[in-house]
């Protein structure tokens, strides 16, 4: 092609594609990590959406244990490190991410990490920010990646109010984690 | 179609026209460098991607800069994306901070960057196109999604880049970079992820003393990351302003001091307000507990202090900010591409 006329793409490639890990028998005991990545600790919103997914799958799969992790976004923990530090023995992983870009990139990348070793991830976030967390999961090759989307804003909103609001919209998390 | 649409419709631009990135253009960029078009300068973060050479070019041709310029981008790229730059939060974060540059060494005049008059303006081409290059590689090559990722709140009216360098001439201290050992015989890039300055005058009083408190009044706000992170904090002083410090008998050491010291804040004037009582549990901030007073940086080497801009006029310009800052020397390109 002409070189004058021929371009050269600015812009880096994506990664290859992965496939979505396994989803786990529903009667199963299954071990399901609720991990809370949000900044904002002190609102405990992270919390309040890990309470309506605890809720939701605990229902589903009453022989389910569930087990609460702490990340602390600031320290920008690897997940190569901390899953495979806290995640043993896991098959679940739910990752709240709530309205924060960070958090929520950060979310993704780890949950894409998990997916990688089979642990089936799951991101929970705001609506503000659910298309760039299927954007982010399309780049990393994990267009599949659940995302679901909690109704915006959690500002102001107390731990029960978030839950209370998650639990209206995470139906679908029972069904893309469950067979 | 025309290729500046073209690069529209791909959303490779930043907002305005950008040079279409033609094979035969990037290869003049590369020049001697042509060989190496895929040796990898950077892992650029957030998206883990590999800033190769070409894709550099490819970026800096868009911008609008010459070939020339092409080491100082390489070099600002490498800056952003050392990992104590932490470009995964600065590209993702809901404030406002992007990356800004100075440039010093032999390499700032030769390609022309502006260190005196409407040093922030980004008038010359050399100024307006550097800091554009390395933005358009944060958005095409370190984003996670083609066109950017929106993330922040506000934005900043500087997310098309902003890169200067310093008044020598007028300045009665010398570069920064030399103040802080660096080789003056070497250029150097230096990259801060800062907030739209606040430019502040002091013209009424010119003792040294009334600019430190009129300069500490507008770096000791609560609402800043600094006043959280106690990251870096950049000052561009006026000539006139520095003028007043080193006829006093104040070096840019003294200057910092005293500044670090006056914006100083009772601990109880930050309890709960801006990121104090939102990430609180993250950073249990027991010093501030212990504190009697609260400095805005935890070391006096955070404050950065560089002499730019016309020669008169009595202004500070200060960027607020968040981590480090981080320098990186200029590669020059041997004519073996080396």
């Amino acid at each position: 092609m002409d070189p004058d006329v021929e371009l050269v793409n600015p812009t880096a490639r994506v990664f290859s594609y992965r496939d979505l890990a396994p989803r786990v028998l529903a009667h199963h005991h299954s071990q399901i990590a609720l991990v809370d990545g949000t900044l904002n600790k002190s609102s405990l919103w992270g919390q309040g959406m890990l309470d309506a997914a605890e809720n939701s799958l605990s229902n589903r799969a009453p022989l389910a244990a569930f087990r609460r992790i702490d990340l602390n976004p600031l320290d920008n923990p690897q997940p190569d490190l901390w899953v495979a530090a806290t995640l043993g023995g896991s098959q679940i992983m739910i990752v709240a991410a709530g309205d924060c870009i960070t958090c929520t990139t950060r979310g993704v990348r780890d949950a894409v990490y998990a997916n990688d070793v089979g642990i089936l991830a799951v991101c929970l976030v705001t609506g503000a920010v659910a298309e760039i967390a299927t954007a982010v999961a399309t780049r990393y090759g994990l267009p599949d990646l659940p995302v679901v989307a909690i109704r915006t804003s959690l500002f102001g909103k107390s731990r029960e109010e978030v839950s209370s609001t998650a639990a209206e919209e995470i139906g679908s998390l029972v069904d893309q984690v469950f067979i | 179609m025309d290729l500046v649409e073209y690069c529209f419709e791909m959303q490779w631009s930043d907002g305005l026209p950008v040079v279409p990135p033609t094979r035969h253009r990037v290869e003049e960029m590369l020049g001697f460098l042509l060989d190496s078009k895929d040796y990898v300068v950077a892992t650029m973060q957030p998206s883990g991607a590999r800033a190769t050479r070409e894709l550099i070019a490819a970026n800096a041709v868009m911008a609008g800069c010459t070939s020339a310029y092409f080491p100082v981008v390489e070099a600002a790229i490498e800056a952003i994306s050392d990992p104590g730059f932490n470009l995964d939060r600065v590209a993702t974060t809901a404030s406002s901070q992007v990356p800004i540059f100075v440039v010093n060494g032999p390499l700032a005049s030769e390609v022309g960057l502006e260190g005196a008059w409407e040093v922030l303006s980004g008038s010359s081409r050399s100024s307006a196109t550097i800091g554009r290059a390395a933005m358009l590689c944060l958005r095409n090559i370190a984003s996670h999604t083609s066109g950017g990722m929106p993330h922040s709140t506000i934005g900043s009216p500087m997310s098309r880049g902003l890169c200067f360098t310093e008044n020598i001439i007028d300045s009665p201290w010398g570069s920064w970079h030399i103040s802080e050992g660096f080789d003056a015989e070497e250029s150097w890039v230096s990259a801060f992820a800062a907030d739209p300055p606040v430019v502040l005058t002091e013209m009424g009083d010119t003792r040294p003393e009334s600019i430190v408190e009129t300069v500490a009044e507008g770096i000791a706000l609560a609402g800043t990351y600094n006043a959280f992170f106690r990251s870096d904090l950049w000052l561009i002083l006026s000539p006139q302003h520095a003028s007043v410090f080193d006829e006093a008998g104040w070096n840019r050491d003294d200057v910092v001091s005293a500044l670090v010291e006056s914006s100083a804040r009772n601990p109880q004037d930050l309890v709960g307000r801006g990121l104090y009582g939102y990430v609180d549990q993250l950073r249990p901030p027991v010093w501030l507990e212990q504190s009697t007073r609260v400095t805005m940086v935890d070391r006096h080497d955070r404050v950065k202090i560089f002499v730019a801009g016309g020669q008169f006029g009595g202004y500070t310009a200060v960027f607020f900010g968040q981590g480090e800052t981080i320098t990186k020397r200029v590669q020059r390109v041997q004519p073996n591409g080396s």
